[in-house]
């Protein structure tokens, strides 16, 4: 080795003793921050309410892949893959004056793959699914602009966005409000949101069926009120309703009507509630947090579900997170769905998509986080994977037919947040 | 929305609330709660109070069975076992025991033996720690909260504030600064710090809008004999004062973590103290025994020049 290599090598080794010693050094900040944190009162805004901590950017990148359809659940000949997605999140939030902070919300998605068209009956009486025939690629964009000014006891926020597709428009619009009261131990919050969509479907000269231009209307309020029960303790409800109105039928699907596909067709008025409550818990003595959400939704096509989920939040060393949770959701069918018709309706509706199908879902997650600190910026990591299966027979109530083209699927997720 | 003033005495420090407060009535109410929560951790902590906690704790030592701590005093003991970790064990809650050796009114050294007669009460690695659970198993072992109540106190002051709805504020305890939030119009808050030979004067001046800071210097209570200084923040390993810096200043997320890096660079002392500061990445300003400034913090043109074998250090940016 030569004299210059050497003392490359030397510097290369003193460098990376360096490097060691100084990331040491952070996780012993990062050590004595998170035993500060553990003391009573000083895990509160202490900068959180400081300007600098609200300059933030979050990336996430997710991928969505719909499972295969078995075979036995698609019609001869008809594709069996389904929808695959790739999509780009991008946020950046910073304040503009003392109290009033505006955020950019970039959505990016690439979507390929089939997507169900229709059912029929197969040869052995049960339905099989056809797949929509070419695989479609597209691309979404959506921006989203917030503002949000704090006042000592509350936060009132703004937004506006846009979301472009090839065959899709659609602009929106929110007000929020947010309240605290009984020393910050109730918090009061309510938003009002609408969107104006335009669906201008490609392809219609090759598919007759479905409409050239059509429009909708969606109008959403809230009203949610969270609670600290205990030191440890807090629960939140929240009961949203939701009011669609014009064409909300899907442009890419048919239904089978005494033999002959039809476009899909529902009613073009659509009220939807929601309700869910929340509920967490913190053992300190285990450094963990138990979460248990319930949401009952209704609507006036009498979709009747139910959701729960439980999560545990474990934080393990000093700067690692791991989430495993559990979800489990039954719908039963709406009014007019079915997953094809031997009779015509007198109400000329029809649909049979299999998200108005009864059916049940069970689904897992796992999320890692890690905190880190580099370039003189606090980082957040996090990765996740979550599988998601849907079957008639996981439903609460008995499903005689089961929708074929339920939907199972994996969902990759991994972020990086930093605050400034 | 004004600024309002008020001094007062506490943890044996003066102390100063300034606060920007709608009215005075608000200031009132808000200084009042302050001053309350200073005075329930005074009782506390306190080891000149026969009937706090503290005191209590420590005439629990040498009892077997130990004593039941609450969740408050778990968490700061938690936190004092973190720094004694992260410090190689020379942030020490136990070592105030060798004050009894270190009489800094009386201008004499101690006599010969009288350290290593304490040293067996001395070290973190001999208590027994089980939340909630604190067992001192020799009697006459001390826990000391001094080195780092005030700081943590100062913490909980602006937590309160806030809590009472006060967005802009300092609180001064003694030196132990935390901000509750910049000024109104968003500009931060001038911290002045001490000379250590001319504690009245300021040698540099920090801006502060969140977080905290604290200095740890040799001139709060010293003892001079034949010309050398004895600094008060004594070494648990050794039983003697600290020599080298004469005081350290940081800035950070808390009080608390100020005043512990700022302890803990002082214990460190000239050679290692400085480069552990650097690493932790916390901004600072250090005073050596030669009155000559550096860190970060340090004004620039009254910044000590970089030897010239040696290339100035990357000092990390502030903030």
């Amino acid at each position: 080795m030569t004299a210059a290599a050497r003392r490359h090598r030397r510097k290369a080794r003193s460098r990376a003793a360096r490097r060691l010693a100084q990331r040491r050094q952070r996780e012993s900040l990062a050590a004595l921050t998170a035993g500060a944190l553990a003391l009573p009162g000083l895990a509160g805004p202490a900068g959180a309410e400081g300007v600098s901590d609200r300059i933030g950017a979050d990336y996430n990148f997710s991928r969505y892949s719909e499972h295969k359809l078995p075979s036995s659940k698609v019609a001869v000949g008809s594709e069996r893959g389904r929808y695959d997605i790739d999509m780009h999140q991008f946020r950046f939030a910073m304040p503009i004056a003392d109290r009033f902070d505006v955020g950019l919300d970039v959505v990016h998605e690439t979507m390929s793959g089939a997507s169900p068209w229709y059912v029929i009956p197969g040869d052995d009486g049960k339905p099989v699914q056809v797949m929509t025939g070419a695989t479609i690629d597209d691309k979404r964009t959506d921006l989203l602009l917030e503002g949000k000014y704090y006042m000592d006891r509350a936060q009132a926020s703004a937004s506006g966005g846009v979301s472009f597709e090839k065959d899709y428009f659609a602009i929106n619009g929110g007000l929020g409000g947010q309240l605290e009261l009984n020393e910050k131990n109730t918090t009061l919050s309510s938003g009002l949101g609408v969107s104006i969509d335009s669906i201008d479907p490609v392809d219609t000269a090759e598919y007759p069926l479905r409409p050239d231009h059509e429009k909708k209307q969606t109008y959403s309020a809230f009203l949610g009120l969270s609670q600290v029960l205990r030191r440890n303790a807090a629960m939140q409800s929240t009961l949203t309703y939701q009011l669609g109105h014009g064409y909300l039928s899907d442009p890419y699907k048919q239904a089978l009507v005494v033999g002959e596909p039809l476009a899909d067709s529902r009613p073009d008025l659509r009220h939807q509630l929601a309700w869910l409550s929340r509920y967490r818990h913190h053992f300190s003595s285990m450094n963990a947090s138990f979460h248990a959400d319930y949401q009952f939704y209704w609507d006036d096509w009498n979709i009747t579900a139910h959701t729960f989920e439980l999560a545990w939040y474990q934080n393990l060393f000093e700067a690692f997170r791991l989430i495993p949770s559990v979800r489990y959701y039954s719908q039963g069918k709406a009014d007019f769905y079915a997953a094809y018709y031997d009779q015509a309706r007198a109400d000329g509706l029809y649909s049979s998509d299999y998200r108005l199908s009864p059916y049940g879902a069970i689904s897992w997650r796992i999320k890692a986080e890690t905190r880190f600190t580099t370039w003189q910026l606090d980082w957040l990591a996090s990765f996740s994977w979550e599988r998601y299966l849907s079957s008639g027979s996981y439903a609460m109530q008995k499903v005689s037919t089961p929708n074929p083209g339920l939907v199972n699927f994996d969902l990759f997720s991994v972020g990086l947040t930093t605050r400034f | 929305m004004q600024a309002r003033k008020l001094g007062f005495k506490a943890m044996g420090s003066p102390c100063e609330l300034h606060l920007h407060a709608e009215s005075q009535a608000g200031f009132e109410r808000v200084a009042e709660a302050a001053c309350a929560e200073l005075a329930r951790l005074e009782r506390k902590y306190s080891r000149y109070l026969d009937d706090s906690l503290a005191s209590r704790i420590n005439a629990s030592a040498g009892d077997p069975n130990g004593i039941e701590l609450d969740e408050e005093t778990a968490s700061l003991l938690d936190y004092a076992g973190l720094a004694w970790e992260q410090s190689g064990g020379l942030f020490d809650i136990t070592s105030g025991v060798l004050r009894r050796a270190w009489d800094f009114r009386s201008g004499r050294l101690p006599a010969p033996g009288e350290i290593d007669a304490l040293r067996p009460l001395v070290g973190w690695e001999k208590i027994r720690w089980r939340r909630p659970h604190l067992v001192l198993p020799h009697a006459g072992m001390q826990l000391d909260f001094g080195g780092y109540v005030k700081e943590y106190a100062a913490d909980r002051v602006a937590a309160l504030c806030r809590e009472l709805g006060l967005r802009h504020g300092l609180v001064d305890l003694g030196g132990d600064i935390a901000a509750i939030g910049p000024h109104p119009d968003g500009s931060p808050w001038r911290v002045g710090i001490r000379h250590p030979r001319a504690p009245d004067g300021a040698i540099a001046s920090v801006a502060l809008s969140a977080g905290g800071i604290a200095t740890s210097g040799d001139y709060e209570r010293c003892l001079v004999v034949d010309g050398k200084r004895y600094a008060h923040i004594l070494n648990p390993k050794t039983g003697w004062p600290v020599s080298g810096l004469a005081s350290v200043t940081v800035a950070a997320s808390h009080c608390l973590i100020a005043g512990t890096a700022s302890t803990i660079a002082m214990l460190k002392g000239a050679c290692g103290g400085p480069a552990w500061l650097d690493r932790l990445g916390l901004p600072n300003l250090r005073i050596d025994a030669e009155g000559a400034l550096s860190g970060p913090l340090a004004p620039p043109l009254r910044r000590r020049p970089a030897p010239p074998h040696r290339s100035a250090p990357e000092a990390p940016a502030g903030g």
